[in-house]
C-alpha cells in the first residue's frame, strides 16, 4: 500500500523548540535510522533513532524475540554499530527528508552516555537526544540509571554539560516511582520526558522448560502495554512542566489520542511499525483527519484534557 | 514491499502436515522472487500480533502461495482460511535467489524447506536436478511440480517408505561424486544447510542457502534476526553460504 503526501495543516506542534509537522514519532528501535522505511519520512513529525553507544555493541544472543498476547518480547540487547558509524553512515541518510531527528543515547556508564553526546551534538541532522536510561536489555547501564532518581540525574547532568542541544530523557515503567525520576531528570536538565520504555517481561517454553528468549528476559512492547503507558504518561505530565512525548501500544490514532489527553505533547510509534511499516504514518494521518472532523485547529487543547494538574 | 489484504484463492493440505496457501495478490505476485518471503498477518485465539514470515511456494501471475507446518494457534488460523477469506500479507521480503540464467543448479531441500525450491525449479532455464528429504513417506510433496517443469528429481526419506533410505545430503554428495554441475540452492532446517555448507564449501562448490529466522519485523528494523551482523530478512534470507554462520 503507499500513502500519499499529505498535508498537515491541524496538528502540527512545537517540542523543546523543535517544530513538528504532527506530533507523531517513530519510536526508537523500531524504523532503524530510517534507511528501510519504505515511504517519505517527511510524512512524519521525526524519528527517534536506534540505542546510539561509543562503539559498536553485538548485541544478545538469538532468540530475541518472542511473541506474546497483543504484543512482543524483545531482548535485542541494543545491537549498534556505534557513533562513529551512525554519524558517517546512518545520519546523512536522513539529511534530504524534513523530520526531526532525535538521537536515542545509550551507554553503560556515565561516560559512555557523555561521549555518545558530545560526539553526535555538532551534528546538523541531530535536533535532539533521547537518554535513554530505561533499556531492560543489558546487564550494566541502562536500566540501572532509570530506576533510581538521583542516578538517572547524574546522567542528564553529565550530557547537559557537552550540549546546548535538547536533551530528552526516556523513562521506564520498571520503577515504583516514575514521578520521582522524572521530576530528578527535569531538575537535572532534561528538556522533555518520553515514557514508556518496554515492562520487563518474560515467557518460558513448557517444551523445553527453558526461557524462550536467550537473555531470558525482555521487554513486553506493544497493546498489551498501553494502558500502563497511559497511566504513566498521566501521572508523570502532571507532575512535571517540561513536555511529555508518551508511547507505548500504540496503533491508530484513536490510541495516540488517549496518550494525548493523558498529557502528551507528542507521541511515538513503536511495536505497531514492525506489524505494518506504515503504521506511524497512518496514525499522522489518522491525526490530522480527526482534528478535522472536529474542527480543531491544533491538538494543543487536548493536551492532558483528561484530568488538570495535581492542586 | 506491499502490504494489504487479499483473497484466498486455494487453501490445501499438500502433504501429511503441510498446508500451500495460495492468495490473489498482484502487487505482491508482480515483485516476488524466488526466495524472497511474505509476513501474514494472524488472526484467532492467540491474539497474535505478529507476522508469520513464510517463504513463497509459488509464484505464478497475479498469485502467489505460501507453504508452511502448522505449529500453532497462528498457522492453525491460516489453514482454516477458505475461498475468498481475506488474509493480511506483507511483502514481498528480503533477498531471494539470484537469476541464474541458463546455469545447471542442484536443489537441495528438507522437509517444509522444500517448498521455496520450487519456484525456482518453475522459473530455471538450465537443468534442474532436485534432491528432496523428508522423514516419512506421507510427507513428501513438490516432486510432480519439478518433475513437470522439467527437472529430475531424487528423493530420501528416513524411513525408507519412499525413494531412498537416508538423508539427502547423501544425494548431494553422491551427485557431487557424479560429475553432476552446478550451483547448489539449498532450504531446510539449520542442520541441513550446516550440512550442506560443509559438504559445499569443503569441495569449492558454489552454494546459496536460504535461511529462516525468528523475527518480528521482516523488513530490517527490530534486529531481532541478526547473526553475525547480517539481518536475515534484509541481507537474507538467501545468503552465499561462505557468507553466513550457521
Ligand atoms: C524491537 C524493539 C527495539 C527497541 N529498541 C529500542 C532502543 O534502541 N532504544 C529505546 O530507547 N527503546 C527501544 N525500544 C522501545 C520502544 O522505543 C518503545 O519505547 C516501546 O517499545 C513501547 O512502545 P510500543 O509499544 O509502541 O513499541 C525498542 C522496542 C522494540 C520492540
Amino acid at each position: 500500500m503507499s500513502v500519499q503526501r499529505a498535508t498537515f495543516g491541524r496538528v502540527g506542534t512545537v517540542v523543546s523548540g523543535i517544530a513538528l509537522k504532527n506530533p507523531v514519532f517513530a519510536a526508537a528501535g523500531t524504523a532503524g535510522f530510517g534507511e528501510s522505511v519504505p515511504y517519505d519520512l517527511s510524512l512524519l513529525g521525526g524519528i527517534m533513532t536506534k540505542g546510539t553507544s561509543p562503539d559498536p555493541w553485538r548485541g544478545n544472543p538469538l532468540p530475541r524475540v518472542a511473541e506474546v498476547p497483543a504484543g512482543m518480547l524483545n531482548a535485542i540487547g541494543l545491537e549498534n554499530p556505534g557513533m562513529e558509524r551512525v554519524a558517517a553512515e546512518l545520519l546523512p541518510g536522513l539529511a534530504r527528508h524534513d523530520l526531526a531527528v532525535v538521537v536515542n543515547v545509550v551507554g553503560r556508564t556515565l561516560d559512555e552516555y557523555r561521549r555518545v553526546v558530545a560526539y553526535l551534538s555538532p551534528c546538523p541532522r541531530v535536533d535532539a537526544f533521547e537518554i535513554n536510561v530505561s533499556c531492560p536489555n543489558v546487564s550494566e547501564g541502562g536500566l540501572a540509571f532509570g530506576r533510581d532518581p538521583a542516578a538517572a540525574a547524574a546522567v542528564v547532568a553529565a550530557c547537559r554539560d557537552v550540549t546546548a542541544k535538547p536533551l530528552w530523557v526516556k523513562l521506564t515503567p520498571n520503577t515504583l516511582d516514575p514521578v520521582a525520576v522524572a521530576e530528578g531528570v527535569v531538575r537535572a536538565g532534561a528538556d522533555a520526558v518520553t515514557l514508556i520504555n518496554t515492562v520487563l517481561g518474560m515467557r518460558i517454553d513448557p517444551r523445553t522448560r527453558r526461557p524462550v528468549l536467550a537473555a531470558g528476559v525482555g521487554g513486553l512492547s506493544g497493546p498489551a502495554v498501553r494502558p500502563v503507558a497511559v497511566r504513566m504518561v498521566y501521572e508523570v505530565a502532571r507532575a512535571v512542566d517540561v513536555p511529555v512525548i508518551g508511547m507505548g501500544g500504540i496503533v491508530t490514532a484513536e490510541d495516540a489520542l488517549e496518550f494525548i489527553l493523558a498529557g502528551a505533547r507528542a507521541v511515538a510509534v513503536g511495536t505497531a511499525n514492525l506489524v505494518d511499516p506504515w503504521a506511524a504514518v497512518k496514525v499522522a494521518q489518522g491525526l490530522e483527519a480527526f482534528a478535522r472532523r472536529e474542527g480543531l485547529d491544533s491538538l494543543d487543547a487536548l493536551v492532558g484534557a483528561a484530568g488538570s494538574r495535581r492542586p | 514491499m506491499h502490504q494489504g489484504w487479499f483473497p484466498v484463492e486455494r487453501c490445501h493440505r499438500v502433504a501429511a502436515d503441510v498446508v500451500e496457501l495460495s492468495v490473489h495478490a498482484p502487487a505482491l505476485a508482480r515483485s516476488a522472487q524466488p526466495g524472497q518471503f511474505i509476513g501474514l498477518g494472524v488472526g484467532g485465539e492467540a491474539f497474535a500480533l505478529l507476522r508469520r514470515p513464510m517463504g513463497v511456494s509459488a509464484i505464478r501471475g497475479e498469485r502467489l502461495a505460501v507453504s508452511f507446518r502448522v505449529a500453532g494457534a497462528g498457522t492453525r488460523w491460516l489453514a482454516a482460511r477458505r475461498p475468498g477469506d481475506p488474509v493480511d500479507l506483507l511483502g514481498p521480503l528480503g533477498r531471494g535467489f539470484p537469476d541464474l540464467g541458463e546455469d545447471p543448479v542442484i536443489l537441495v531441500g528438507g522437509g517444509v524447506g522444500v517448498a521455496r525450491l520450487l519456484p525456482v525449479a518453475e522459473r530455471a532455464r538450465g537443468e534442474v536436478m532436485a534432491l528432496v528429504g523428508f522423514r516419512r513417506g506421507g510427507q513428501v510433496f513438490g516432486i510432480e511440480r519439478i518433475r513437470r517443469a522439467g527437472g529430475v528429481v531424487r528423493v530420501a526419506t528416513e524411513d525408507g517408505s519412499e525413494g531412498r533410505r537416508g538423508v539427502v545430503t547423501e544425494l548431494l554428495e553422491e551427485a557431487i561424486a557424479e560429475g553432476r554441475p552446478g550451483r547448489v540452492l539449498a532450504s531446510g532446517p539449520r542442520a541441513l544447510l550446516r550440512a550442506v555448507k560443509g559438504i559445499c564449501v569443503g569441495r569449492r562448490r558454489p552454494a546459496l542457502l536460504a535461511l529462516e529466522g525468528q523475527m518480528a519485523c521482516g523488513w530490517g528494523v527490530c534486529l531481532g534476526c541478526s547473526t553475525g551482523g547480517l539481518l536475515v530478512c534484509r541481507d537474507g534470507p538467501v545468503f552465499e553460504a561462505e557468507a553466513v554462520e550457521l
